[in-house]
């Protein structure tokens, strides 16, 4: 909590210095740039961009054998796990948070729609990152250092879902560039569905966007899963 | 002193003979580094000053500030070990040695590929000093040395101090990365665009400030609340500090195996 305001203060801050004598920014006024500040901490628990590598170290050491030999799809289950850790976090983390954003700043929806749809999109952006890192983590089958790969591929997932600055900010080749990515879906989209500030387009067109990627992401995770799975060789027996 | 160097090399060589994982963890961390750098230069797309602070003026706030950390973070980052320790009882281990605890603690690893963001400081630096509307002197060059010098030092009397409440938490996981990585972004912005509450807390409880904004300021002839002497006499009284809290802190401590 004490981190995670901290950050959002600073951020904030910035955001604001950048807003300076405008009106707006990209398409966030001072409001929103207030709201972006403390959801992109409050969302960045339950979504979890940044990933604890657990499959890959199993994947390593050769417990994800285990795990095969289970009566449960790995990925649906691992899914499953995350959703359930992502509420867990939805609640102790996120909710203070946007409490004391509302209480300090006046963080708030732009309505009880964006609210609810808000809730649809965080849990779209935590599946969205759940799949993308699945994906990534599978990867593991094939590669000696993995640590190299997951560790770029978090450095990309921070720096274009928006958690370090908003996506919409970028330059405008950059931009439009990560748009074409899944990696806004993962916290820029529940941020601004949240606050009402998605910019020209419908809240729906971005959930959907969501939906679109987090079908692609789990089917291509489970193809690398499996092909890296069949070439694997697990020691011990 | 001869007992530090010596763990320092003996350290150093147990890394480097893993040679591929070092050299991915010194990109990993310029990498996270690069994210602050790429956040200044977003910014400065979108609007050409910061409270009146140009984009090379900026560059030299995170020149200062990345320097001066990752010298602190490879000097003392090993205190994120602490809480694991006391959890374990292997911290009572230090304790009967016939040197300090603390020493021991930061001589754990010495993990030098948080150099990787020194590389980026520096560049950023190097570009500052390019770009930036100064009239060059000795005397500034100085100041610059000095306040990475002296940042390194507030930066890690700060991280010490944080850590010695661990002694009475146990887990202040949280506590310690928001001073310690969150000061560091804190440091890398002008002073000005920060509420109140956050500049007291920065300056008094955790003087941050003096290590990137004062000393830069004075360079650039921008505001600051104090000059450019401020900064090391912080950093030897944050040292001093720091090692009182720490003696305090460690008496205090109770450890689970009684």
């Amino acid at each position: 909590m004490i981190a995670n305001s901290t950050f959002a203060l600073i951020q904030m801050s910035v955001l604001i210095a950048v807003l300076g004598n405008r009106e707006e920014v990209a398409q966030y006024d001072r409001a929103a740039l207030v709201g972006y500040a403390w959801l992109a901490q409050a969302f960045f628990a339950p979504t979890q961009v940044w990933g604890m590598p657990e499959m890959a170290d199993r994947i390593r050491s050769g417990d994800i054998a285990v795990d095969l030999v289970r009566p449960l799809d790995v990925q649906l289950s691992a899914l499953a796990t995350d959703m359930g850790r992502s509420g867990y976090e939805l609640l102790f983390r996120c909710v203070p948070l946007v409490v004391l954003g509302a209480l300090f700043f006046g963080v708030a929806p732009a309505s009880a729609a964006t609210l609810a749809l808000g809730f649809v999109a965080l849990a779209l952006a935590t599946a969205v990152s759940f799949a993308f890192r699945f994906l990534i983590e599978s990867g593991t089958f094939y590669v000696l250092h993995e640590r190299g790969s997951l560790t770029l591929s978090m450095l990309t997932v921070s720096l274009f879902s928006g958690l370090v600055v908003p996506v919409p900010l970028f330059p405008d080749w950059l931009e439009q560039l990560v748009e074409l990515t899944p990696f806004p879906s993962m916290l820029q989209t529940p941020i601004d569905v949240f606050l009402g500030s998605t910019g020209g387009k419908s809240p729906l067109w971005v959930i959907g966007q969501q939906v679109v990627w987090l079908l692609v992401l789990l089917a291509s995770g489970r193809v690398a899963f499996e092909l890296g799975y069949r070439r694997a060789v697990v020691q011990g027996g | 002193m001869r007992l530090y160097l010596v763990l320092v090399r003996v350290r150093l060589r147990a890394q480097a003979s893993y040679r591929t994982s070092l050299v991915l963890d010194v990109g990993a961390s310029l990498g996270i580094a690069l994210l602050d750098v790429l956040a200044i230069f977003v910014v400065f797309s979108n609007t050409s000053s910061l409270n009146e602070w140009s984009l090379s003026e900026v560059a030299l706030l995170y020149g200062v500030s990345a320097s001066a950390f990752s010298v602190a973070e490879v000097a003392v980052g090993q205190l994120s070990q602490l809480p694991r320790l006391i959890r374990t009882g292997s911290f009572d281990l230090l304790l009967i040695r016939p040197v300090g605890s603390l020493f021991q603690l930061v001589t754990l690893d010495f993990e030098i590929e948080h150099l990787g963001r020194l590389v980026a400081g520096a560049s950023m630096l190097a570009y500052g000093c390019a770009r930036a509307p100064v009239d060059w002197t000795v005397g500034d060059a100085l100041t610059l040395a000095l306040a990475v010098a002296a940042g390194a030092v507030i930066f890690a009397a700060v991280w010490v101090i944080v850590s010695a409440i661990v002694f009475w938490t146990v887990d202040g996981h949280e506590t310690t990365t928001a001073v310690t990585y969150g000061g560091h972004v804190f440091t890398q912005f002008p002073l000005s665009i920060y509420p109140a509450a956050l500049r007291i807390v920065f300056t008094v409880i955790a003087p941050l400030a003096f290590v990137a904004h004062v000393p830069v300021a004075a360079v650039t002839g921008n505001d600051a609340p104090v000059g450019p002497w401020a900064t090391p006499l912080v950093a030897l009284l944050a040292g001093a500090v720091a090692l009182a809290v720490w003696r305090f802190c460690e008496r205090c401590y109770r450890s689970a195996g009684g």
